[in-house]
Formats: C-alpha cells, structure tokens, sequence
C-alpha cells in the first residue's frame, strides 16, 4: 500500500475510532449535550436552561423543568470534553415557601441555588458557618445561585434569607 | 549495440512488471537479470533504478518488504500488487500496439509480433 | 563494509532526500547493492578498483539523490506518520475508556450469587419488560427465601447506541396486593453494559399474591405487577 493510500486509510480509521470514543463515553463536545445527555439518563427533564455560570473547573446550569428546578454542573476533561459532575436531578418547588431552594458540594466547590415564589423577594443571603455572608440580587426568570468555596472545613451553608425591597425578612430557612 | 535511454525509456514499466511478476527481487537482482536477458542491450546509471522503484511502490504496482536472499542477506525486495498486474496486462497490449505500428511502418511482418 | 569514499558517496545521494525518516531504508538498500556489486567485480577479479568500479556503474550521486527526494515526499511523509501516531494514540485511548468497561462487564458480579440456593422457597420466571427514556429495563426474576427476603431479578441496557449513561438508581416503589409498601432492603449486582442487577425487601408478606412494583418520578411511570402464586415450592 502506497504512503498516500495509508494516509487515507489512517484518517478513516482515525475518524472511526473518534466516532467511536464519542459515542461510547459519557464525554461531550459542549457543556449543553452533556447535561442533556446526563439528564435522560437519569431520567429526568428536558428542562429548560435559565442561566449557565462558569466556575473554575466548567459551569453550572441552572434550570426549570415541570414542578422542578436543578443546578447540574458540567466540567472541562481531557482538554476539550465535557462531562457531567452530577447534580442533574431537581427538586421539587414548594410552592408554599416565598423561596424553595436546595445546596450542593462537590469537593470544595459549592452551590446554593433556588426559585422565588414571591415576588416581594427582591435580595437573597446567604450566611455561611464561618459567618460570611453572600448576597444575590440579581435573578434569572425568578431563579438564583450562588457560588462559594470550602476549603477549610467550616465555610458550609448555614442560613438563607430573603428580603424585600425595604429590607424586611420575607423568608428565613436554615434547611433547605 | 547498446541503448542509453535514461533507465529504459519508455518500456520501463512493462519491462520491471514482467520480471516481478514471475518472482519477487531485489533491486541489483533486477538489473542482473534485466542485463543476462538483453545481452546487456540495455544499459544504464544503475542507481536510477531505485527512484523508479520507489515510483512504482508510491503508485501502489508493488510493494516491498525485507527478507534474507539465499545467501543470508538482508534485502529489499519487490513483490507485484494486483494493480501493478492489471497494469501489466495494459502495458503489454500498448506495446504491441506499438511494435505492430512501427513494423507496419518499416515494413516488417506485424503478424510476427501479433 | 564499505570504505570511507563508498560511505561519502551514499551520504551524497541522501544528502538530497530531504525527509529524514527514509534515508536509513534507502541506505540500506544502496549499500546492499554496492556491496553485491562489488563482491560479483571482486570475483571477476578486479580487486582494488572493484568499489571504484561498482560506483561507477551506480552513476551520479546528485541525479540519483535529487530522483529519490521526488519519491519521499516530505509532506505525504509527515501527513503518513503524524495520522499513524494519531491512530495509535486513539487506539490505546479507545482501549481504556470504551473496550476497558466492555472487558469489565464480563466479569461483573452475578447477583443471584448471593442467593443461598438452600434459603430459596420460590423462584418465578417473570420477563416483563419496561422503558424508561432510553433504557430498557427487563424483570427477570422474583426469588423468596425462608427469611421473608424478597429477591427482584432485572437487567438492562441502552436501546440507544449513542452516548454512555449513569446506572439506573431505583427500579420504583415496592408493593404487594394487600397495601403493604417495603422500604428496608439491599441492592447489588453488575454495572456493565446490561448489567444483571438485584432488589432485595424484606419481611415480605408470604400471604401476598400479587408483588408490585410502582414508578412515578420526574413524570416517567411505569407499574408492574407479578403474580407470586405458582413458584416452585422446594419444602
């Protein structure tokens, strides 16, 4: 067989065996894929993305499905792939509560996230058990995250609270 | 008489096919043999050879792999592809085109050749 | 061996074939025929000029040299190693992240393992088959032992070629037909491609006739119910 022939053969092969590695493993070529993929596989969804946030090691998606709402968090691997970090499933939006809301860690990076169900809810805090305290006014269709780190063993969620526009606590929750 | 033509002119590919696709050689084997059978007609730079070789491998007429020869030496040699024999078939049918053409021309009897 | 002068006059030739990777192959083979020359003009008895001669009769070292880089492409050489190695490279990732979790699934556990046959009361055939997404879920088995364990034998797999999947968590709610819902229990078994897996509730009632089992999450639902009279009674 001739080098040009080989080179033709190696590039068939070649995109053969790409063909296979991307449809046999659970890597993705982009974040959206891979936690559309994630999602049915866990039988859960589709949901509607509300808002992607990046943190250092990919992003998180925050989005609405049915009586649900998720944070799933995609990460960067291998370069260019995209895998699920987990977290896909949602949790059911008590509609009761002027906030329903849920938390997560994954090694030291953590996130709160959650839906407000009254609107006088016009700024979140989060308190911290070291006691610092985060603070979201800025919503996404009625839908909030945010982030922080862990590092030191004493930085986990604590308190949330909803205030309105004067100020006034709305909603205080120390469990989600 | 001796012919100089660069390596054989244009008989080149009929004639390194027709000797690879009775056995596979080695490049000075080629030339022994090319030599012995034309009472040394055909006479040339011997180390042109090799670039038409690796022509005819490049084209995909044959292709190469090392063995040791009788006298358990490591060579190179040639072995003829199912296209360079398809090719040979071809090369065969234009040269006799040819030499019926030019006896035709200086008279001879083309029927000799047919 | 070849003399320093036979040397530098096939380094001259190389010296114009600009894709290095070949020019061990092309030596080779010129040396070979240097030497058989040489050796078949040494015979003939021409003793010292006989590698003179053989050079000679190879002919200009910049003709042959300048033929040669025709045919040894720099770029088709490159482009041929460059998608070889790429090859490779792939074919050593595909081994580990596709053929390695393959390879694994052949041996993954057998969860009917751990059922002590001696404990088994009944084991009914069942092979009703669900959907959930892409996932086909086949109910194989329902074993009953003395100690009111209740065994659930399913498998599944992907009826989707593409993409990879996370194991399926739980199979739904377990019941029976007198209104008794079973929490407490274990799971275990394989985590292949259609991996062999095991439910387990216990205290299961030994006076009920009908075993459900109930999915209702994230709008998916499916209800199997499997009649538990008919086992094979082995006291």
């Amino acid at each position: 067989m001739s080098r040009s022939k080989k080179i033709v053969r190696n590039l068939v092969i070649f995109l053969g065996l790409c063909l296979l590695f991307i449809t046999q493993t659970a890597l993705y070529l982009t974040p959206l894929s891979a936690h559309e993929h994630s999602e049915r596989s866990l039988h859960y969804g589709p949901s509607e993305v509300v808002h992607v946030e990046d943190f250092d090691e990919g992003k998180y998606i925050l989005a609405k499905y049915d009586k649900w709402f998720s944070c799933n968090s995609v990460e960067r691997t291998l370069g260019f792939f995209w895998r699920s970090g987990g977290g896909s499933n949602g949790t059911e939006n008590d509609k009761t509560k002027a906030v329903a809301f849920s938390w997560s860690a994954s090694y030291e990076h953590c996130v709160a996230y959650g839906i407000i169900n009254d609107d006088r809810v016009k700024r979140i805090e989060l308190t911290l058990s070291n006691g610092q305290v985060l603070t979201q006014t800025k919503f996404y269709d009625r839908m909030f995250l945010i982030l922080w780190t862990e590092k030191n063993g004493n930085n986990y969620f604590e308190k949330l609270i909803g205030y309105d526009a004067s100020d006034k606590v709305i909603f205080e929750s120390e469990l989600p | 008489m001796k012919i100089d033509k660069g390596l054989l002119g244009g008989s080149t590919l009929l004639l390194l096919l027709s000797l690879l696709a009775e056995s596979d050689r080695y490049g000075y084997e080629i030339i022994k043999e090319l030599e012995h059978r034309s009472d040394s007609t055909f006479q040339f730079k011997e180390g042109t050879l090799y670039p038409v070789l690796h022509k005819l491998e490049n084209n995909g007429y044959v292709r190469s792999y090392m063995a040791k020869g009788d006298a358990g030496k490591e060579r190179k040699y040639y072995q003829i592809t199912n296209q360079g024999k398809k090719q040979l078939v071809e090369e065969k049918k234009q040269w006799q085109i040819y030499s019926m053409a030019v006896n035709k021309v200086i008279g001879g009897d083309a029927h000799a050749f047919a | 061996m070849l003399s320093p002068k036979g040397e530098k006059y096939i380094e001259d030739i190389l010296s114009y074939v600009k894709f290095s990777f070949d020019r061990y192959a092309i030596k080779t083979e010129l040396e070979s025929h240097l030497l058989d020359k040489i050796e078949d003009y040494t015979k003939a008895g021409q003793g010292e000029d006989a590698e003179q001669l053989a050079i000679t009769d190879m002919g200009d070292a910049k003709e042959i040299g300048l033929e040669l880089n025709k045919q040894h492409s720099p770029l088709v050489g490159w482009l041929w190693m460059i998608t070889r190695l790429a090859v490779v490279l792939l074919i050593i990732v595909d081994l580990f992240f596709v053929g390695l979790p393959i390879a694994m699934s052949l041996f993954d556990n057998n969860p009917l393992k751990d059922i002590a046959k001696a404990n088994i009361v009944y084991n009914i055939a069942v092979n009703k088959t669900v959907q959930l997404d892409d996932r086909v879920i086949n109910f194989r088995n329902v074993i009953y032992e003395r100690n009111g364990n209740l065994n659930i034998i399913y498998d599944y797999y992907e009826a989707r070629f593409w993409g990879a999947r996370w194991s399926l968590g739980s199979i739904g709610i377990i019941s029976d037909n007198l209104g008794n819902k079973y929490f407490a229990g274990s799971g275990g078994g394989g985590e292949g491609i259609r991996p062999i897996r095991r439910r387990t509730v216990e205290n299961f009632s030994n006076e009920a006739e009908t075993l459900i089992i109930d999915y209702d999450q994230y709008n998916r639902k499916y209800r199997v119910e499997i009649p538990l009279k008919g086992g094979i009674k082995n006291e």
